[in-house]
């Protein structure tokens, strides 16, 4: 891991305010990580983001990008190789969505062939109909595609480092979940170092990799992991903002995998559709439940242990029930969700790839295991506080 | 009435068309000057509160000199003819001018300031990519409405020797009873009233040109 900035010792007092809104922060970003700045309103976060940039600059301390002191370089050349998305976009009104998106480009006189290819291509990226949008008006498009566009024009020129000031902020809930999905899959693919302001714990849990928790007086409170955020908070501040509901929390950071995190997924018992029922009763050494399949492994219905008795057909003749199925990568807390829901004493899942294939099992006895192994303290399992 | 009005116009066409043309120029001249440095002052006490409120509250006074005594005032030291009434005509005009470049720039979103900084827009590019294209359409009103006013105290220039049409408005009126002095008059209304309406409209057909080359692109938009 090298390190793409580095914040150090960095204090900001604006003119006539007695407090500094930051004081002596000091914080390293990583390369191809997502660093959330999280606390609450008025604490520092948009004076240290636009502190990385310049917009605000700092009363004292260095801040370094790619190991070069930004206080040496030209502020205009510094921010057109650093993507910035703020709250609402800031798209100018008066200008197409392509022109937005081609600012910086231009501004770094690229050939406008390349432009205009760079801005189709990032059009697509962000889940654009480059012909249909390209030449709308910011006004002629939703607050999602306008955030979607904000995105687009960040990555124009292909910065290394994107700043984020509560992008998602004014979207509402539905559509902010669409657009934080898709921004992290597109990060997958781009791996930019990214700081990314909220404050709003979930969004941190879900878009960080490393996430700051500023303390009101504008100090670093803890600076550790999603995870290591909620199990194991540094101070009682912490543990107040980042709330209750800690089981959900924990189970929402953790993906549905079908190895040691599920033992339920090794008793799990297949069989192809079409397999005579004798077979199965030599095959297997004692009664399970099965679960039938189609040709590619598919998962097609539970056969219950008892209607195996009937020995006369194949398992397509036997009684069954259609299986409730969670994709591999999903979080434990929707399959948590989905495991309540269903009907039964000993509800069951199965966990498919991508392609729908089983590859295992989840019950709520896998579940709990996997809280327990989280190190969320029992007594906060019950979830009473709100 | 001796003769009918359209007679009039018939038998002094070459007369009023060249007093129209002149009394175009001076209103042209005297608003394009105001605008230049109405839009200047604006530009120029933009971060300067102190400044500005001077500037706003010097051409509302001005405003409120009443314009006989405002030409009249201005003959001793600019004598008569062009000079008293550009000058007083520019003085009148600046204050809608200014005001409106004034709101026009304050009303541009600052988070889409902030962004054109955020993004690497120079101080000046965003002055001149960002600002002022959104402050352009709010700038434009004022300019028609100087326009307008311009058009009609022009004609009060007369007072001091003016030109335009002015002429005839005060002559007319200084023989009313006299053979043809109504007509002299209404014509001369007439003309100012109807270059009025089309300087309006040719400004209104500059901010749709301006205002409709935002959305009209290139198929492939990148480029501008
Ligand atoms: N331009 C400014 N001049 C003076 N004080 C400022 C300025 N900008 C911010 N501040 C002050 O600095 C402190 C930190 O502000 P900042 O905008 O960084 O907070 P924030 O964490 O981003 O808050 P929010 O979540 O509300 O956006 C606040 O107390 C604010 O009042
Ligand atoms: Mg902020």
């Amino acid at each position: 891991m090298t390190t793409m900035i580095t914040l150090d010792d960095i204090s900001k007092k604006y003119p006539g305010s007695a407090r500094p809104a930051v004081q002596n922060l000091n914080l390293e970003v990583e390369k191809g990580e997502t660093l959330v700045l999280l606390g609450p309103s008025g604490c520092g976060k948009t004076t240290t983001l636009e502190m990385i940039n310049r917009l605000v600059t700092p009363t004292s301390g260095n801040i370094f990008i790619n190991g070069r002191n930004t206080s040496t370089l030209k502020t205009t050349e510094l921010r057109r190789e650093i993507g910035y998305v703020i709250q609402d976009a800031g798209l100018f009104p008066h200008r197409t969505v392509a022109q937005n998106i081609a600012t910086v480009p231009q501004l770094l006189k690229w050939q406008s062939e390349r432009i205009e290819e760079r801005v189709d291509e990032l059009l697509e990226m962000v889940h654009l109909a480059p012909d249909e949008y390209r030449n709308r008006m910011p006004s002629e498009l939703s607050g999602g595609q306008r955030q979607r566009v904000g995105v687009a024009r960040a990555l124009a020129a292909d910065p290394d480092v994107i700043l984020m000031d509560e992008p998602f902020g004014a979207l509402d809930p539905i559509t902010r979940g669409h657009l934080q999905s898709e921004f992290l899959r597109l990060q997958d693919e781009i791996h930019k170092t990214i700081v990314f302001v909220t404050h709003d714990i979930d969004e941190a849990l879900r878009m960080g990799d490393r996430i700051a928790v500023f303390g009101p007086d504008s100090t670093i409170e803890q600076l550790d992991t999603p995870m290591r955020l909620i199990t194991a908070p540094a101070s009682p501040y912490v543990e107040n903002f980042v709330g209750g509901d800690t089981t959900m929390r924990v189970l929402g950071l953790m993906e549905v995998r079908a190895d040691e995190q599920s033992p339920s997924s090794a008793e799990i018992e297949t069989v192809e559709s079409g397999t005579p029922t004798n077979e199965i009763r030599i095959a297997g050494s004692e009664v399970r439940d099965i679960l039938v399949t189609d040709d590619r492994g598919r998962p097609q219905r539970w056969v219950l242990a008892d209607a195996l008795d009937d020995l006369s057909g194949t398992v397509s003749d036997l009684p069954g029930s259609v299986p409730v199925e969670i994709e591999a990568g999903s979080s434990m807390r929707e399959a948590a969700g989905a495991l309540l829901s269903m009907p039964g004493e000993n509800p069951r899942a199965v966990i498919v790839d991508e392609d729908g294939r089983v590859i295992g099992a989840l019950t709520l006895a896998d579940v709990q295991r996997a809280i327990a192994e989280s190190g969320v303290p029992p007594s906060e399992q019950v979830g009473e506080r709100v | 009435m001796g003769l009918n009005l359209f007679e009039y116009f018939l038998r002094n066409a070459d007369d009023l068309l060249e007093l129209t043309l002149t009394h175009a120029v001076v209103v042209i001249v005297s608003v394009a000057i105001a605008v230049t440095l109405g839009v200047a002052a604006a530009i120029f006490s933009r971060r300067k509160t102190r400044v500005r409120a001077v500037c706003l509250n010097v051409t509302s006074t001005f405003m409120t000199i009443p314009a006989m005594a405002l030409f009249g005032l201005l003959i001793p030291l600019l004598g008569l003819g062009w000079g008293p009434t550009i000058t007083a005509l520019v003085m009148y005009a600046l204050l809608p001018i200014l005001h409106n470049t004034i709101a026009g720039l304050d009303g541009v979103d600052p988070r889409v300031k902030r962004a054109a900084e955020g993004i690497g827009l120079t101080p000046v590019q965003v002055f001149r990519r960002v600002e002022l294209p959104l402050a352009w359409p709010v700038m434009l009103i004022g300019i028609r409405v100087t326009t307008l006013m311009t058009v009609s105290s022009a004609a009060i220039a007369a007072y001091v020797n003016g030109p335009g049409l002015g002429g005839d408005i005060f002559t007319g009126l200084s023989r009313i009873g006299g053979a043809g002095a109504i007509n002299q008059v209404l014509a001369a209304v007439i003309l100012v009233v109807l270059l009025g309406i089309i300087l309006d409209l040719l400004l209104q057909v500059l901010g749709l040109l301006t205002g409709a080359r935002r959305q009209r692109f290139s198929r492939r938009g990148a480029a501008s």
